[in-house]
């Protein structure tokens, strides 16, 4: 006999998505008709063996160009913010051309698109999460964390860590250690 | 520390990809002034309120609700408090990761002191003024996309507008 | 009774005290001396009538030798004799407070020498064996008539003795009457004065502690005061200039100019209001009831005030120049914060249009009285002085600026609630310091702050 099918694409995917994405053990969420969306990194490994589960029913996985691309700019910034070595010897709109080969204005927008920020905001977030680190490190004092960072002086770092985080260095360290006793408190 | 492993890929589609959106207020015009400015934001939201703590509480306990990406919490709320959730909300193993930005009209220094040291990663000074308010709410979101992306500490969160 | 009499009650209780407890110990006195006096008459009377029994017995003694001519009567005589001489000078003794009975004593040695005399001269007419009875007869009679003259002057003496005592013990029975009922009334007002002042104090104590609890309740009516103040009254005045600011962008089109120029203004006013509120809400809460005092470094207190005001002075490319490093003084960190805060705040706000701001900032310890400050105590305090290039001010307005809600300009010039320097004041008081103001208008204004020690 004939059984008719009417086809709905989104619970059928839903379904689907779910049920593999259970069995690879990975939190997800469905965004839209033809996006999910993956809480945690996926190793390559983890990306491949996934990739080719859902294409046996006949789902690609699609590589968003521009978000890729976003994510190496990124990467590249981390990168730099994390070496030891000295001074950079180039801007960062200079080095990131050069690394990714794409001019600076093209990497610029596309990264403004994506983020809704832009690549000098991200440079400051990484200095000021380093710098945070370095602070959590009570030996270090403001003016060896300001070198480390290549900032003119510790006023240019405090104003610019006040200025991303609305706290001053000392108020974040001060914070930080109260939170500490206060977790210490607690058990 | 934030990995460099190119190997791994990660995903950033924020352009795409909804915020969910969880406010708790007892006020209903600030619920109005917060719910209108997230809609017309550049990015796409989901906005969830509640009224009180206790609704807020019942909320995020059910393991059938959606956790947001971001809690909104306003400090001065009658019966249960923003900052009596906010030590609740901390103590409570699954919600660790939660981001939570508190929000209020005026608090003493000691205040704020308070509500940071209790675990939350944002303070607002409630604005006056809507634009304001919507460039208040684009800083917070964007810097909490950027910790959920960027795999940066989330222990060191911490925003003060 | 209030206690504006307290003062002057004491003291004349304590006079009274006084007076009654002399009066007793000059009666005491009295009364020991009186007692002396009888104990001596009753001496000499003892002493006298002594006396006059030696005397007979010396007699008798001589008439039963001269009648028996045994010898053994002649030493009682001897002895007898000896004996009269100690009495005799006995009796000068006691009678060398009275120079009646010296005079009269005196008389009584002559005579008892002339009996005594009158008997021995018998005596060796006796030993002579011959004498004739007439001789010896008119011996005989004239040592008892010399006796007998004896006998009286002591009678008198005895009598003057006598009539001494009775008016010793009158003398007595006055005085030892007002002692036991001085004594009496001693204890009883010494216990008058005491019930009154134990009530008085009790009484002053109850009160004040039925003041210290009102104060504690007004206190505790202030502070939720305060926090009303700071939550419920700026919350309609925040949702106001939200809610205008709404308007402002989505229905600006449709409205008049008059109507847009309302709606600045009733905006503006809102603001005003609520800048208003908050620095009133900062004033009240800066007591010193948090007795938070830390060894605070002023230096980094200064940093983090030059960070949080780097975007203003940016904006204006102001700088802080800090000529003497600030030294760590004894303090409420969060206070001396805002003090900070305000005056290089001030600073800021108030510089030249056309010139970029300097603010220099520098401390030096001071010893208050070579510079006759009159409020500092003579300890020796920190002096931070900051000085800028702004506007300055007429220095004829030195002390007012530091009044509540003064200004020295236009409400619409500058912003600010004139609450700012205000707190200042306050904060420095809390500190037990001084804030003093220079300016010179077109010049600059110097701030000094004084702390001690």
């Amino acid at each position: 006999m004939r059984i008719y099918l009417k086809i709905d694409q989104a619970i059928a995917l839903k379904k689907l998505a779910t049920d593999l994405m259970k069995k690879a053990g990975i939190k997800h969420e469905l965004v839209g008709n033809n996006e999910l969306s993956v809480l945690r990194k996926l190793s390559t490994d983890e990306y491949n063996k996934l990739s080719m589960a859902f294409s046996e029913y006949g789902i690609e996985f699609v590589e968003n160009q521009k978000s890729t691309l976003v994510q190496k700019i990124k990467d590249a910034i981390t990168e730099m913010v994390y070496s030891d070595d000295g001074p950079p010897a180039s801007k960062v709109s200079v080095h990131l051309a050069e690394k990714l080969g794409h001019s600076y204005g093209y990497l610029a927008n596309v990264f403004s698109e994506v983020t809704f920020s832009s690549i000098e905001n991200f440079v400051i977030l990484q200095k000021i999460e380093r710098a945070k680190e370095f602070l959590m490190i009570d030996q270090m004092t403001l003016t060896e964390i300001s070198f480390k960072l290549h900032y003119s002086s510790v006023a240019h770092l405090s104003g610019q860590f006040k200025k991303t985080t609305g706290l001053t260095p000392s108020a974040f360290q001060k914070i930080i250690r109260m939170r500490k006793n206060n977790i210490e408190r607690q058990f | 520390m934030s990995g460099i492993n190119h190997h791994e890929l990660r995903a950033d589609f924020m352009q795409n990809e909804s915020i969910f959106v969880l406010l708790a207020d007892d006020d209903e015009d600030d619920r109005l002034f917060f719910s209108d400015a997230f809609e017309e934001l550049k990015m796409k939201t989901v906005v969830k309120t509640v009224n009180d703590g206790e609704e807020l509480m019942k909320y995020l306990s059910s393991s059938e609700n959606r956790l947001p990406h971001v809690l909104f919490l306003d400090i001065n709320m009658p019966r249960k408090n923003g900052l009596e959730c906010l030590k609740e909300i901390r103590s409570n193993q699954e919600l660790r990761d939660l981001s939570i930005a508190m929000y209020s009209t005026s608090s003493s220094e000691k205040d704020i002191e308070e509500t940071f040291i209790q675990g939350a990663n944002i303070y607002i000074n409630k604005p006056s003024d809507f634009g304001e308010l919507k460039r208040v709410l684009t800083e917070v979101l964007s810097i909490n996309w950027q910790y959920h992306t960027s795999g940066l500490n989330r222990d060191n969160f911490l925003l003060r507008i | 009774m209030t206690s504006k009499f307290f003062t002057p009650i004491f003291i004349l209780a304590i006079c009274v005290l006084l007076i009654i407890s002399t009066f007793a110990y000059r009666s005491t006195i009295a009364l020991d001396r009186t007692q002396e006096q009888i104990t001596r008459s009753y001496q000499i009377k003892s002493e006298l009538n002594h006396l006059y029994a030696k005397l007979k017995e010396a007699e008798s003694s001589q008439w039963q030798y001269m009648l028996t001519d045994e010898n053994d009567f002649l030493k009682p005589y001897e002895e007898g004799r000896g004996k009269i001489d100690k009495i005799i000078k006995r009796l000068e003794l006691y009678a060398q407070s009275s120079p009646e009975q010296a005079e009269r004593l005196s008389d009584l040695k002559w005579s008892i020498n002339a009996a005594l005399y009158s008997l021995e001269d018998g005596l060796a007419i006796d030993q002579e064996k011959k004498v004739s009875k007439e001789l010896l007869t008119k011996k005989i009679s004239d040592s008892s008539v010399l006796l007998g003259s004896v006998k009286e002057l002591i009678g008198e003496m005895v009598k003057d003795e006598d009539y001494h005592i009775r008016e010793y013990r009158l003398q007595n029975i006055k005085e030892s009457s007002f002692t036991p009922f001085g004594s009496l009334l001693l204890i009883l007002f010494a216990l008058l004065a005491l019930v009154l002042f134990y009530y008085q104090v009790n009484e002053d104590f109850v009160q004040l502690q039925r003041i210290n609890t009102e104060l504690e309740s007004t206190n505790e009516e202030l502070n939720s005061f305060n926090h009303i103040t700071s939550h419920d009254l700026q919350e309609p005045l925040r949702k106001i200039e939200t809610f205008i600011s709404r308007l402002d962008e989505k229905e600006k089109q449709k409205l008049s100019d008059n109507g847009k120029v309302y709606l600045e203004k009733i905006n503006s006013s809102a603001r005003n209001m609520r800048r208003l509120i908050k620095d009133l809400l900062l004033f009240s809460q800066t007591n010193s009831t948090e007795r938070e005092l830390e060894i605070v470094e002023l230096q980094s207190i200064l940093n983090d005030v030059q960070t949080e005001l780097e975007e203003e002075l940016q904006s204006k490319n102001g700088e802080i120049i800090i000529k003497s490093e600030l030294p760590e003084v004894k303090a409420i960190p969060f206070q001396l914060k805002q003090l900070l805060l305000n005056l290089i705040g001030n600073s800021i706000k108030y510089a030249k249009s056309d010139v970029a701001p300097v603010i220099e900032v520098s401390h030096s310890i001071i010893d208050p009285d070579k510079h006759l400050q009159k409020f500092l105590k003579g300890k020796h305090y920190h002096k931070i002085s900051i000085a800028d290039n702004g506007i300055g001010f007429d220095q004829q307005y030195a002390h007012k600026i530091f009044e509540l809600f003064e200004r020295l300009h236009q409400k619409n010039d500058y912003s600010g609630s004139g609450i700012g320097l205000a707190i200042c004041k306050k904060i420095v008081e809390n500190h037990e310091g001084s804030i003093t103001a220079e300016g010179k208008p077109g010049v600059g204004s110097t701030f000094h702050i004084y702390l001690p020690l």
